[in-house]
């Protein structure tokens, strides 16, 4: 018993070694200078440190405004796909009106339609619209992927019907009863669905490939794209991880600190739990 | 279950503001695909003729169309069982509390954060043969450094890996949700029959998991089917076309080469594979609830 | 309560779409009187010291010079007209990228084409006819060279300022061919003039040397493609006749290219898994003592290169003197009105016309002008000599709108003879098909 532990640990340890040894081999190479990695980027310890590969992001390039983009489109995306999906989940769920049913299938059917094959009439619309280049365009059609219209329903459905009946009574109208009681019981799930639609948001790429041509709208992940392949990409090996890290840094911290959120939310965003 | 409220009104207020959007940007960009396909629509000029099926006849007979399909197809095949078997691996070994599985459990899941860029950026030199670790662990053992993504044996194979290495970890967490729904009684039953791990594994575990295991594995098709950003970064669907899968083809067919209605009909194909795919997940999850 | 909730919610659907601050700078926009020029190009990005440096004395490459170039300009018309840098700068998907912005018809006001490209955008007219400006900018069309004036037309009309004529040259390393004892008495390198030689050289390098003979990217860009192109013209049976709309893929000229071609790997002359990077390193390195490659690496090779490096014409290798070229111009895409700044995108095409001395010395590539020609040649610009043959064996491909996707298809399918070990034979009929169903459609 005790040997095969000893084993599975060696296991795991050398896998996680595995893991994680690209990422530390990209911020090895951020803080080693361009010279120095011409002649050899395989060195797992920093052959010199320097922090120019850094300032260079800060100063030049688009790093940052990419950052930024991202993070508007996704803070915007998300916060739009909570309290919208919410509240059709909770009239799925828990209000009466003609159509319901009809209404509730019609928007399941919706997540078997692949996003990534549907960006060319989408590029029709917002073409004709004037509507690219706009944050509105990276982050509309995202919103209308019902998969937290799935997840919510199903959780609203859980919440007793005498908790909406006990405000009615006390003469809440419908949205007061929802913002007021409803949205804060739902905390954990909506921070589930919240933190799942941040990811693949923030991991959107063709989209934004094609909508977003102007390079100060790039998002970091179409914008980081556009700085590979290049002939020169080579030269500057340690100011392109650089810039990996920048773009990957500030979302993997926030993973450490919220994996739990997170990795509850994917739980439940497979329609494997409740 | 229902509300007894007859309140109708303020239903509209709930779902219609969601429904707007979700009709625009989902179902209408579905009709206006249909629509497409039966046009030729030239992406530049806007100018739109109408021919019928042509698109689909022309799709049957085109070489390029078919390659994309079976690269796709192949990575499907070869990336689901390794992304559910891995992650149901890492799953069953990283089950239960401790520090040290949440630590492990960290590592194995933190590449998912990473946008797809960046997971190119440091696999495109990982699998450099003179810049990359692989290269260098290659010389180490006195191997001579694989090519790993110009060459059509393993051009495929590395995105294959880049993605294992990004999204395995998210097979992973949801079969640990699966694993920790499962009824602990179960194994005390079985601890007192002084069954092994193994056993258990085999007549408790498996079995009990084996919708959340289908789902994955449906979801994961899903996603498969979708891969577009790590082929067209690491490859551009080279060498000798080996690595072009269906999306960057319809990319290519609509943005490079301007034709909008082929690219529709392609992508409406590619909606009816995956609406049959999808159809099967809903059953499956349908007949446990 | 609800009113204000639902009129919140309409409007944060709504109103972003618009009223996008910074996002919503249309193209041709004027930033308190100063116009906005939106620029496309590809030729990458220089190193971070170089982004807002007007000294020409560190233009080095192309993405330097061009870089260079356009912070001058930028500073000479300050307070009028500033000049934009647009989109990606990742030269194989620049006319995807470009293509998105027509569509959504909000192109850039001015755009770097190749030769090749062009036509897709001039039959659709959607370029501006240049004709009537050159004579009012005061650019010379009776300096331009033929090729340039050749590139720049379509059915007629001119739609470019010519920037540059680059081909394929061989990147050679003298050392390697000393040591091989491939030299004539002046130390000169000795090209093959037959596939024959080619082989018997390849043979006497191999043993004297244990280098590779010849190497190219055979995996990523293109350059699989103009070679393919190149052998063919020289055996003077163009790839694709649009006279008579006729394709010579899979033909005897055809199946001679691809067969030399593919052997040379089969013997290990050559390295068929190298990408672009791979295959320049496997050169500058000493690993290879040929790298075919184009006219843009003449400079940066020059310099850092520790070996004795010298830039040759392509040799005669099937009957005529005959290399693949391409060219680079400025156009301007047709804007809707109000949009319109034509003025001032043709006086940055004026002056980028005025400045391919700069351009041609910086980077390697021919001047498409007769007296910039002259110029370059009287200053000595190192290598230029070596290869000045190449503007006259220049043969580009005949004007087709698919030209991406032809050039592609022919790429991806010689590939795969070496690949994936096709035959010759079946990839030749495969690749003719595609190209003339490409060309029917």
């Amino acid at each position: 018993m005790k040997a095969k532990n000893v084993v599975i640990t060696i296991l795991l340890t050398v896998l996680a070694v595995i893991w994680i040894l690209p990422i530390y081999w990209m911020i090895i190479m951020a803080i080693t200078p361009n010279d120095l990695l011409k002649l050899n980027s395989t060195a797992l310890l920093p052959q010199g440190i320097t922090l120019q590969n850094f300032i260079g992001v800060l100063k030049i390039g688009l790093t940052i405004r990419w950052f930024l983009n991202s993070l508007i489109v996704t803070i915007l995306g998300t916060a739009l796909t909570l309290v919208l999906q919410s509240m059709a989940a909770y009239a799925f769920a828990k209000m009466r009106f003609k159509g319901r049913q009809l209404l509730f299938s019609l928007t399941l059917a919706g997540l078997m339609v692949p996003k990534e094959a549907m960006f060319i009439p989408l590029f029709l619309m917002f073409a004709q619209i004037s509507g690219h280049n706009t944050y509105a365009a990276l982050y509309l059609p995202r919103v209308a992927i019902p998969m937290g219209v799935f997840i919510m329903s199903q959780f609203f459905r859980g919440i007793p019907d005498s908790v909406t009946e006990a405000a009615q009574i006390d003469g809440a109208s419908p949205l007061r009863t929802f913002f007021k009681i409803i949205m804060p019981m739902s905390i954990p799930a909506l921070t589930s669905v919240g933190i799942f639609t941040y990811i693949l948001t923030w991991n959107d790429y063709l989209w934004p490939l094609v909508s977003a041509t102007r390079k100060e709208m790039f998002t970091i992940t179409t914008g980081l794209a556009s700085l590979q392949g290049n002939f020169a990409q080579a030269t500057e090996l340690g100011s392109l991880m650089a810039r990996g890290v920048v773009a990957g840094l500030p979302l993997f911290i926030l993973f450490l600190i919220f994996q739990r959120h997170l990795i509850r939310g994917i739980s439940m965003s497979s329609g494997g739990k409740y | 279950m229902e509300s007894k409220s007859r309140i109708n009104f303020p239903a509209l207020y709930f779902v219609l503001p969601f429904m707007l959007v979700y009709f625009i940007f989902q179902i209408f960009p579905l009709f206006q695909a249909v629509i497409a396909s039966l046009f030729k629509w030239d992406l530049l000029t806007s100018s739109m003729s109408f021919i019928g099926f042509e698109n689909y006849i022309y799709m049957f007979q085109d070489p390029t169309f078919w390659s994309s399909l079976m690269n796709t197809i192949q990575f499907v095949i070869y990336s689901t069982p390794l992304l559910v078997g891995v992650g149901l691996l890492f799953a069953l070994l990283l089950n239960g509390t401790g520090s040290k599985k949440v630590l492990f459990r960290t590592a194995y899941f933190a590449p998912y954060v990473f946008s797809v860029s960046i997971v190119t950026l440091i696999w495109g030199f990982m699998f450099n043969p003179q810049k990359g670790l692989l290269g260098e662990f290659a010389r180490i053992i006195g191997e001579k450094p694989l090519n790993w993504l110009t060459d059509p044996t393993f051009a495929m194979p590395a995105i294959i890996i880049a993605t294992l290495w990004w999204t395995v970890g998210f097979n992973m967490v949801l079969l640990l949700a699966g694993l920790q729904d499962i009824d602990p009684s179960l194994y005390e039953s079985s601890s007192l029959d002084g069954t092994s791990w193994f056993q258990d594994l085999l007549y408790i575990t498996l079995p009990s998991l084996k919708r959340t295991l289908g789902l994955v594995t449906i979801l994961q098709v899903i996603m498969s089917f979708q891969i577009f950003g790590q082929v067209y970064i690491l490859t551009k669907g080279g060498p000798g076309g080996t690595t072009r899968v269906l999306i960057q083809y319809i990319y290519e067919t609509g943005f490079r080469d301007h034709e909008l209605g082929y690219a529709s009909a392609m992508a409406f194909i590619l909606f009816l594979v995956m609406a049959v795919v999808s159809f099967f997940q809903f059953k499956l999850s349908k007949e446990e609830n | 309560m609800k009113k204000l909730i639902i009129l919140f919610l309409c409007l944060t659907i709504t109103l972003p779409l618009f009223a996008n601050g910074e996002a919503e700078q249309q193209s041709g926009s004027e930033e308190g009187g100063v116009v906005v020029l939106e620029l496309a190009r590809f030729f990458g990005e220089p190193d971070d010291s170089l982004m807002d440096s007007t000294d020409l004395s560190k233009a080095n490459s192309e993405a330097a010079t061009i870089q260079i170039l356009t912070n001058i300009f930028n500073e000479e018309n300050k307070g009028e007209i500033r000049v934009e840098k647009l989109g990606g700068s990742e030269w194989g998907s620049f006319y995807d990228q470009l293509n998105t912005t027509f569509a959504a018809n909000d192109p850039p006001d001015v755009a770097v084409m190749h030769q090749s490209n062009m036509p897709a955008y001039a039959s659709r007219e959607l370029l501006v006819e240049l004709d009537d400006y050159y004579t009012e900018y005061n650019l010379n069309p009776s300096d331009w060279t033929a090729p340039a004036k050749k590139a720049i037309s379509y059915q007629g009309s001119s739609f470019g300022v010519p920037f540059d004529l680059h081909g394929n040259l061989l990147h050679v390393n003298v050392d390697l061919f000393k040591k091989a004892g491939l030299v004539d008495d002046k130390g000169v390198p000795i090209l093959p003039t037959s596939t024959e030689e080619w082989f018997e050289h390849a043979q006497i390098m191999k043993e004297k040397t244990g280098k590779l003979y010849w190497v190219e990217d055979a995996t990523q860009f293109p350059i699989s493609f103009r070679l393919f192109h190149t052998l063919m013209e020289q055996q003077g049976v163009p790839v694709v006749n649009t006279n008579t709309n006729k394709v010579n893929i899979d033909s005897d000229a055809g199946k001679k290219a691809l067969q030399f071609m593919l052997t040379r790997f089969e013997e290990g002359y050559s390295d068929p898994n190298a990408d672009y990077t791979a295959a320049g390193e496997l050169f500058m390195n000493g690993e290879a003592a040929i790298e075919m490659n184009g006219t843009w690496v003449v400079d940066q090779y020059s310099q850092e290169l520790s070996f004795d490096y010298k830039a040759m014409n392509f040799p005669n290798l099937m009957g005529q003197k005959k290399v693949w070229a391409n060219s680079h111009m400025w156009v301007i895409p047709k804007q809707k009105e109000g949009n319109r700044q034509y003025e001032a995108a043709m006086k940055f095409c004026k002056f980028l016309g005025d400045h391919v001395y700069e351009w041609a010395a910086g980077s390697g590539h021919i001047a498409p002008r007769k007296s910039v020609l002259e110029e370059l040649s009287e200053n000595n610009i190192p290598q230029r000599a070596n290869y000045a043959e190449t503007a006259s064996n220049a043969s580009t491909f005949p004007p087709v709108i698919n030209y991406s996707n032809i050039e592609t298809i022919i790429k991806e399918e010689v590939e795969k003879t070496w690949l994936l070990g096709n035959d010759v034979d079946s990839v030749l009929q495969q690749a003719q098909k595609r190209v003339e169903a490409v060309l029917e459609n």
